[in-house]
């Protein structure tokens, strides 16, 4: 048998390998350079405990073989991260939403951002953002997953909203502001005030009885569930909503199944109609495009028949929590950069839907004539975000005019995924322009 | 007619609209196939055909201000950056710029943009110099003309088999050739000299 030390030694060499030969591939996101470092700095910190660390401390040599373990294992899923395999455009708009929501400080450099790699698996339910809640050397590595076979289906894609709002929950300063601003209001006066009031509302709903520990954890777990939800729809808009009933649908089309790790889907959808209806995005006013009105209709007329059918015992939160948390977290967002969603007006909507339907991306460069003398044109490139986009793409679907033959499902979404990545260019464009040389030999 | 992004005023000249490189590359893997067989494109096992055609290329993604090499001698479809939808009555014309010619990159043969086309249009690049080119996405490598033509060649001709592309493939180089292939080198001689 190898002793534990000896083999750990010989495992952080095995690692110190495994990370160079990473090199050999260009990692997903560009950012190779960072993650082999960040990898490096916490190989070497393991590796120095081990040299230390006393051949008879078993307590200490296993938490040193776990954490060996997870960084064995973040590296080889680095290493396995392909863009390829997934809507690349998508995974940098998220990366950017959610480093607004998880910069370790504000005012620190950006040297200490977290790390975002991307990976696809198998499966239709596997969407996840999978942070770590305790840095072990300077920055986190976050990983997105997305589903595979969902490689351009970016209007799905909108679920991570939801992901990304466990991600604010592993931060622990945030997490802490958030349950006593969002999460403890919220759900003010229903049964997640208290492990004991969910005991009885489990016993009387379900007949289920949990133990201590397995309350504890579910009481937990669901509080963040509907706060997840509640961010979901905040940073994401519209588009959160046929995401997540297309998805959800398919797990439990009831509404009612028991899980000890999530909360009846009625009362979710129940809480997000809620939501829905103080944010006031169903009755938008100022819609005049009869272009957009049959498919806002469509789109939102399933969900209110099935909150309407939901019966009183699955109406756990009161609306008016609801509607003070969804302020509340409209508030805590509005410092994170530009993640709180705003509604865009019907004319942009207008334009991207049209452009959808005609089976173009949503992008449209417009050559304007400069105001005053001069006589020279130049190029309106309107900026649209990612997720206006993504809320027209699913009124494309909804809409009646739709040819399914022509401009199936996933052409939208296709379509949808291309204008998302020439909003990219015309950033990228812009970014770097000013910094550009002047070329003094131009050719055709 | 659509065409976008276009991302400044110098992309556009007096004749010709000048075309970006998108972000995918097509590039013919070398263990990939042993050669281009025409009867590969019609096998009926659906299996077979399609793995004939996708271990023919090695597929790359980049994003914008990554590099992918072109080698020289190596043939490399790409997409352009925009999307393009044409009129039914216009025809486009894609040529190679002259400034990357002098590089040797060359811009194949497939020039002609179908009237009524919608999609991104695929470049063949091929490297004629002796040294690697080094491309990156949005780089202005090609340009499209316009030309008006009959108003139903559209309607009358049959449509593009790239029709509404999103990214760069094979195609089907024995579309309505089939006449001319012997798929079944047994048959063929047994039924030589006689009708099928």
């Amino acid at each position: 048998m190898l002793k534990p030390r000896m083999f750990l030694k010989e495992e952080c060499l095995n690692i110190k390998r495994l990370l160079d030969d990473t090199l050999r591939h260009a990692y997903g996101s560009a950012k190779s350079e960072e993650f082999y470092k960040e990898c490096r700095a916490r190989l070497n910190s393991l590796s120095a405990q081990v040299q230390v660390v006393d051949e008879a401390n078993l307590a200490e040599i296993h938490t040193l073989a776990s954490q060996i373990n997870l960084l064995s294992d973040t590296i080889t899923k680095i290493e396995r991260s392909h863009i390829g395999e997934l809507s690349w455009p998508f995974a940098l708009v998220i990366k950017e939403m959610a480093l607004e929501v998880c910069r370790e400080n504000v005012k620190a450099a950006h040297e200490l951002d977290p790390l975002f790699f991307f990976s696809a698996n198998g499966g239709m339910f596997v969407y996840a953002v999978f942070p770590e809640t305790k840095a072990l050397s300077r920055r986190r590595i976050f990983n997105v997953v997305f589903p595979r076979s969902f490689k351009y289906q970016v209007l799905l894609h909108t679920i991570l909203g939801h992901e990304i709002g466990h991600v604010a929950y592993a931060y622990h300063e945030l997490k802490h502001e958030l349950e006593a601003k969002v999460t403890t209001v919220l759900l003010h006066g229903s049964p997640f005030t208290s492990p004991s009031d969910l005991q009885a509302w489990l016993v009387n709903t379900y007949t289920q009885t949990l133990s201590g520990p397995a309350l504890a954890d579910a009481f937990a777990r669901w509080r963040q569930e509907y706060f997840c939800d509640l961010f979901g729809l905040l940073i994401m808009g519209p588009s959160f909503l046929p995401a997540y009933r297309s998805l959800f649908h398919l797990l439990d089309h009831r509404g009612s199944r028991w899980s000890a790790t999530h909360p009846p889907t009625m009362s979710r959808y129940s809480m997000l109609q809620d939501a829905l209806t103080f944010l006031g995005w169903e009755r938008w006013e100022g819609v005049n495009h009869q272009n957009l009105r049959q498919p806002l209709n469509s789109m939102y007329e399933p969900m209110r028949r099935h909150v309407s059918a939901i019966p009183p015992e699955m109406r756990i939160l009161d609306p008016n929590q609801v509607k003070l948390a969804t302020t509340a977290l409209q508030d805590i967002l509005r410092r994170m950069g530009k993640t709180l969603y705003v509604h865009p007006n019907a004319d942009e909507l207008n334009g991207i839907v049209t452009a959808l339907l005609n089976g173009t991306p949503a992008i449209c460069t417009k050559i304007e004539a400069r105001k005053g003398k001069s006589k020279k044109r130049h190029l309106v490139n309107d900026p649209i975000d990612f997720r206006h986009i993504l809320f027209a793409g699913w009124l494309a679907v909804y809409h009646d005019a739709r040819d399914k033959d022509d401009l199936s499902l996933f052409k939208i979404n296709r379509l949808c995924d291309r204008s998302i990545l020439h909003q990219d260019a015309i950033s990228t464009w812009s970014e770097h322009f000013e910094k550009e040389p002047v070329s003094s030999n131009v050719s055709n | 007619m659509y065409l976008s992004p276009i991302l400044c005023m110098e992309q556009i000249g007096a004749i010709s609209v000048d075309l970006r490189l998108g972000n995918m590359a097509l590039l013919v893997r070398g263990s990939g196939t042993s050669h281009v067989d025409p009867r590969a494109y019609a096998k009926h096992d659906a299996h077979g055909t399609s793995q004939t055609q996708r271990q023919k290329f090695d597929q790359h993604e980049f994003m914008f201000r990554e590099q992918f090499l072109l080698h020289p001698g190596s043939l490399a479809l790409v997409p352009t950056l925009e999307w393009i939808k044409l009129p039914t009555n216009v025809k486009g014309v894609v040529t190679a710029r002259s400034c990357w010619a002098r590089e040797g990159l060359n811009i194949a043969t497939a020039n002609f943009i179908n009237p009524g086309y919608n999609g991104i249009i695929t470049l063949e690049l091929s490297n004629l110099g002796q040294i690697p080119i080094a491309l990156f996405a949005g780089m202005r490598i090609a340009q499209i003309a316009f030309h008006d033509v009959s108003p139903d060649a559209a309607d009358e001709f049959a449509a593009s088999q790239f029709q509404m592309s999103f990214e760069p493939r094979a195609g089907n180089i024995v579309k309505h050739d089939r006449s001319f292939i012997p798929f079944d080198l047994g048959n063929r001689k047994r039924t030589r000299g006689k009708h099928p």
